[in-house]
């Protein structure tokens, strides 16, 4: 799982979450050479298994899927795609999808892979962690971009109520939450007996054990909502892109990985 | 997740049906009672956090606070039920207790810090054979009888209640 050690803190005020992601980005152009290029590394960090899989989703070998995911952050924060992509904010994961489409069509029109390539480069993609593999062989490169976007928040919301509980001493909690809900919904792990699990980490009753879910269940509700808020332009919006994130996933449905 | 380190990879009905759980969390709602056996639980099991005064003023965070020092690392559950808590922490505890009953909106959370108020307070009496607060034995008596009863009670803080509220009688004798 990648570390984001720059991230907002869950929790911050909603005002600040809705500043950092639109901000962040426009701010970076105003900065000297050298800042820029770190404030590029940074938010490519943050962003690039979408984008990367969307480029492999498209057809491009790795090499060409990296090249192009720097490119496109760099005239992202040159050419400020985001702001031009505007239509008074929206949705920050729409927005990156439609400057992404917008400059690799650019892009194929283009015949040097040198000229997306910035003087010093701004660290290569390998750096940052081992490339995925792709979601399901018929995904279309929205779907997979869509998918790894979700992957990368469900990561982060997961990392950050893991930190919560183990902050406040409920371990117990978070290893009753992981076994009986995260393992067996995303990975299809076998529900363990309550009793057993009770005995093994030392929990009274059944009946406790479930209540240390339905806490965990409520900060994990509350965790993702508020990570969600940061790519959104309110509150409101927040349900909506929820349900819109499980509408492209459940379309996408499953397949055979690409390596 | 330390079983698994990313959920890149899994089934995309999978993920939705994650992000689902996110989404209906209220569903599986506590009754009353269980809400706040959970939320004394939680408290329980934390520690005491330094007063607003005490994270403030240097002064008092090198000094005053320094005595609490001992207490970091054990849970609030634990020094309450210690016989050996020294009554200036029971003081501490009792505030803290009254800051968590008024400054939260729910009931339950109103219940459970007045909880932990009277817990203080019963041990008060019960180690230092001292009434750290204005009420009356009488009044006390009646206070803890209804801790007692709580059907969510932690059962340890039962007994504490019970001992307190034996001692309050025999002091209005």
């Amino acid at each position: 799982m990648s570390k984001d050690n720059d991230r907002s803190m869950t929790g911050a005020e909603r005002g600040a979450f809705v500043m950092t992601r639109w901000t962040e980005i426009s701010a970076a152009r105003t900065l000297d050479p050298e800042r820029r290029r770190q404030a590029v590394g940074r938010i490519m960090r943050r962003y690039w298994k979408p984008v990367y899989a969307y480029l492999r989703r498209k057809g491009n070998d790795h090499d060409k899927s990296a090249d192009l995911v720097q490119g496109f952050f760099i005239k992202v924060i040159q050419r400020d795609l985001i702001q031009q992509a505007d239509s008074n904010r929206g949705r920050f994961r729409s927005l990156l999808l439609t400057a992404l489409d917008r400059y690799v069509r650019d892009e194929y029109a283009k015949e040097s892979t040198h000229k997306r390539r910035p003087a010093g480069g701004v660290g290569s993609l390998d750096a940052f962690e081992v490339p995925p593999p792709l979601p399901a062989m018929d995904a279309s490169p929205e779907q997979a971009f869509v998918y790894a976007w979700a992957s990368q928040l469900l990561d982060r919301v997961l990392a950050d109520v893991e930190a919560q509980c183990r902050q406040s001493g409920q371990q117990q909690h978070w290893e009753v939450f992981r076994q009986t809900v995260i393992e067996p919904t995303l990975f299809g792990a076998e529900i363990p007996p309550m009793p057993t699990l009770c005995r093994e980490l030392d929990i009274g009753t059944p009946k406790q054990a479930a209540a240390m879910n339905v806490t965990v269940k409520r900060r994990f509700k509350r965790v993702m909502r508020a990570h969600v808020l940061e790519f959104v332009a309110s509150e409101e919006e927040v349900e909506s892109e929820i349900g819109n994130l499980m509408d492209i996933l459940s379309r996408t449905g499953a397949g055979k990985q690409v390596p | 997740m330390n079983a698994k380190k990313t959920t890149f990879g899994a089934d995309p009905q999978r993920m939705a049906d994650m992000l689902a759980t996110g989404t209906d969390a209220d569903s599986g709602d506590l009754t009353p009672d269980e809400t706040r056996e959970e939320l004394l639980g939680r408290r329980l099991a934390g520690s005491l956090p330094p007063t607003p005064k005490q994270a403030n003023d240097l002064a008092v965070f090198v000094g005053e606070f320094q005595e609490l020092l001992p207490l970091q690392g054990r849970a609030l559950g634990e020094v309450i039920l210690d016989e050996e808590t020294e009554l200036d922490v029971l003081v501490e505890i009792k505030e803290y207790g009254k800051t968590l009953s008024t400054a939260i909106d729910s009931e339950a959370d109103r219940e459970v810090g007045l909880t932990i108020y009277y817990a203080a307070i019963a041990g008060g009496i019960l180690f230092h054979d001292q009434r750290i607060t204005s009420y009356s034995f009488a009044v006390l008596a009646n206070a803890l009888e209804a801790f007692v009863e709580k059907r969510w009670m932690n059962p340890k803080l039962a007994r504490h209640f019970a001992k307190a509220r034996k001692a309050c009688r025999k002091k209005m004798k």
